[in-house]
């Protein structure tokens, strides 16, 4: 069973695995930082906090299961699989390389921890359905989470998984929206508005609750929101707000920085923007 | 004792899956408001709380069905072919093939089975599609008898499986005591001028070409190959090399199928003369059947002309 970490130690670790991830991009040349940067908070305080897991035991059947439908944040996910101990972190600046457990998304077959292969968006959220319709059936008290990117909710099977959990009203599955508001090409509003997020959960029979993506304390919050074996019959989903590029001030709220890869000179300028948080964090 | 009323391939599913469900309590089955047709519903009855309906949708409901794999049990996932292996086709490379989910996938009404809605409701290429996917068995049935042994075999098989059936009526020309291997082609009836292979519910007419030329003195042999993939090579070169060429029979287009599998294999250990019965890299249209099936050159004397073909073939080539 994982040590829990303290909202404090949350808040410092987010920081310092955003760092790792910049520095595994770097040295990759490749990979999407945007999308990772703004999940930092979110994946931190899941693993290191409020899910149930045994990195020891990967596949301990009482876990709770996390499902990473946005696979492309694969940069942010690894260190966070690597500090929950799933795999030695040294292994981390093998991303991207051939024939490193570390692909360009997600594989379940190849890294200890993934649950699931992903990259293809949208799929998460079915998996995610099936896996809780499949829990609840086994009278398992594990949740199921899954974590879902904003353009990603333009997917129709994310919608027409948002109806099957209502309709077997899954209490035991949580999705976190990373609204970060970018996309690939452009701000979610200018490529496919999905505005009224909250509203369209809440008409496909979702509890939605809206908070700051990157305040570990609303995260933790919003996840104690589900109880381990909770009998209410409704799904949720945590609306986190969050900046897509946070951390890094020329990375943040823009798409250009969706799957970039820094320049020496940015490179520099990125850690320390980072390095400074890590400071005042201490 | 071969029971032999014309029923339709997935009536025997449908009982089969139910029956199985009460032997092995890890089964569950997803659908996608198709229960009636893909006769899911004898499931459904027996066991209403391991049979989930996602309605029509049919990412999610390979999707859903991928995530109950993942909770250690052995998902069932019903819909038409066509639908499986193209709306749902994401899905089913990534989720299922890609990750190697225990998942098995139904495919209802392959070929021609369901005519009389036409053309996009005719699965022309699922064992196609189903075949360029790295790691996924696939299974076509011919009949009762065998749809019964397959579910037993697939449930039991640790790993990705779609399997094909059809609504077309069969008679039965497998007995009880004729088990499924994965894996395994099945020698019907031996020969030495020419080996007819099939799969699936054509089968039948592939025992009739088989009995038409054996009246005009040509003896053919019969090999059935229920998995197209893995392929069984060493029955296929055995035979081609012991009657010296060669005709498949698929109802499904000639590109990427059982013939194509055929070829593939014979091309690269020993070249003889395929000739290819399928649908010939067109659509379907609304029409009875049996009759389809003829228009479109997947009839008893289209497979007997096509062994005189890859006879002559054989004889030109010395």
């Amino acid at each position: 069973m994982e040590k829990k970490l303290t909202l404090k130690e949350l808040e410092r670790t987010a920081w310092e695995l955003r760092l790792k991830a910049l520095k595994m991009v770097f040295h990759a040349k490749s990979g999407h930082l945007g999308g990772s940067f703004s999940a930092a908070e979110i994946l931190t305080t899941l693993y290191l906090h409020s899910a149930v897991l045994d990195s020891d035991n990967p596949d301990w059947g009482a876990r709770d299961r996390i499902y990473i439908s946005k696979g492309h944040c694969a940069p942010i996910y690894y260190p966070v699989l690597a500090k929950s101990g799933y795999f030695p972190e040294d292994e981390l600046f093998t991303l991207r390389k051939m024939g490193s457990r570390l692909q360009g998304h997600p594989d379940k077959n190849r890294l200890p921890g993934v649950e699931m292969s992903s990259g293809p968006l949208g799929l998460g959220a079915s998996v995610s359905v099936g896996t809780a319709l499949g829990l609840r059936q086994q009278n398992s008290d594990s949740r199921v989470y899954c974590l879902l990117g904003d353009g990603e909710t333009q997917e129709g099977v994310v919608w027409e998984a948002a109806m099957t959990a209502a309709k077997y009203g899954l209490g035991n599955l949580i999705f976190i929206l990373d609204y970060n508001r970018y996309q690939l090409s452009g701000s979610v509003e200018s490529v496919q508005p999905i505005e009224p997020v909250a509203d369209k959960w809440k008409s496909f029979g979702w509890r939605t609750v809206s908070i700051n993506g990157h305040s570990v304390r609303e995260i933790a919050e919003a996840f104690s929101i589900v109880k381990r074996g909770d009998t209410v019959n409704l799904p949720l989903i945590i609306i986190a707000n969050t900046v897509k590029g946070k951390g890094v001030s020329f990375m943040e709220n823009t798409s250009a920085w969706h799957g970039k890869v820094p320049s020496d000179t940015e490179m520099v300028l990125a850690i320390k923007e980072i390095s400074a948080h890590l400071t005042n964090k201490s | 004792m071969k029971n032999n009323n014309p029923k339709q391939l997935r009536f025997a599913y449908g009982e089969a899956l139910a029956e199985l469900g009460e032997s092995n309590p890890k089964i569950v089955v997803v659908d996608a408001d198709m229960a009636e047709g893909t006769r899911t519903i004898d499931f459904k009855r027996k066991f209403p709380e391991r049979f989930y309906d996602v309605g029509i949708a049919e990412q999610n409901l390979v999707g859903v069905g991928v995530g109950l794999s993942l909770t250690g049990l052995i998902p069932f996932i019903n819909t038409f072919a066509w639908l499986i292996s193209w709306r749902a086709g994401d899905p089913v490379r990534t989720l299922v093939a890609y990750a190697k989910t225990n998942v098995k996938l139904i495919g209802g009404y392959g070929g021609f089975s369901g005519p009389m809605d036409g053309a996009t409701h005719e699965s022309i290429a699922d064992i196609s599609v189903m075949r360029s996917l790295p790691g996924l068995a696939v299974i076509s049935a011919s009949d009762h008898e065998q749809v019964k042994s397959i579910l037993t075999v697939i449930a039991d098989y640790d790993g990705p499986v779609y399997l094909r059936l059809s609504r077309a009526e069969v008679i039965n020309f497998h007995d009880s005591s004729q088990q499924f291997k994965l894996g395994k082609g099945i020698l019907i009836k031996d020969g030495n001028d020419i080996t007819l292979i099939g799969t699936g519910t054509i089968m039948s007419r592939v025992l009739k070409a088989a009995t038409v030329l054996q009246s005009e003195e040509i003896n053919a042999a019969v090999v059935e190959i229920p998995t197209i993939k893995p392929l069984d090579k060493e029955l296929i070169i055995t035979m081609a090399d012991k009657t010296g060429s060669v005709v498949t029979c698929e109802e499904n287009n000639i590109i990427g199928g059982l013939g194509s599998a055929v070829a593939e294999v014979l091309s690269e250990n020993l070249p003889v003369p395929v000739v290819r019965i399928g649908i010939r890299d067109c659509f379907g249209e609304t029409g009875p059947y049996d009759k389809l099936l003829d228009k479109y050159e997947m009839g008893v004397k289209d497979i007997v002309e096509a062994a005189k073909k890859a006879m002559r073939i054989s004889r030109t080539l010395g």
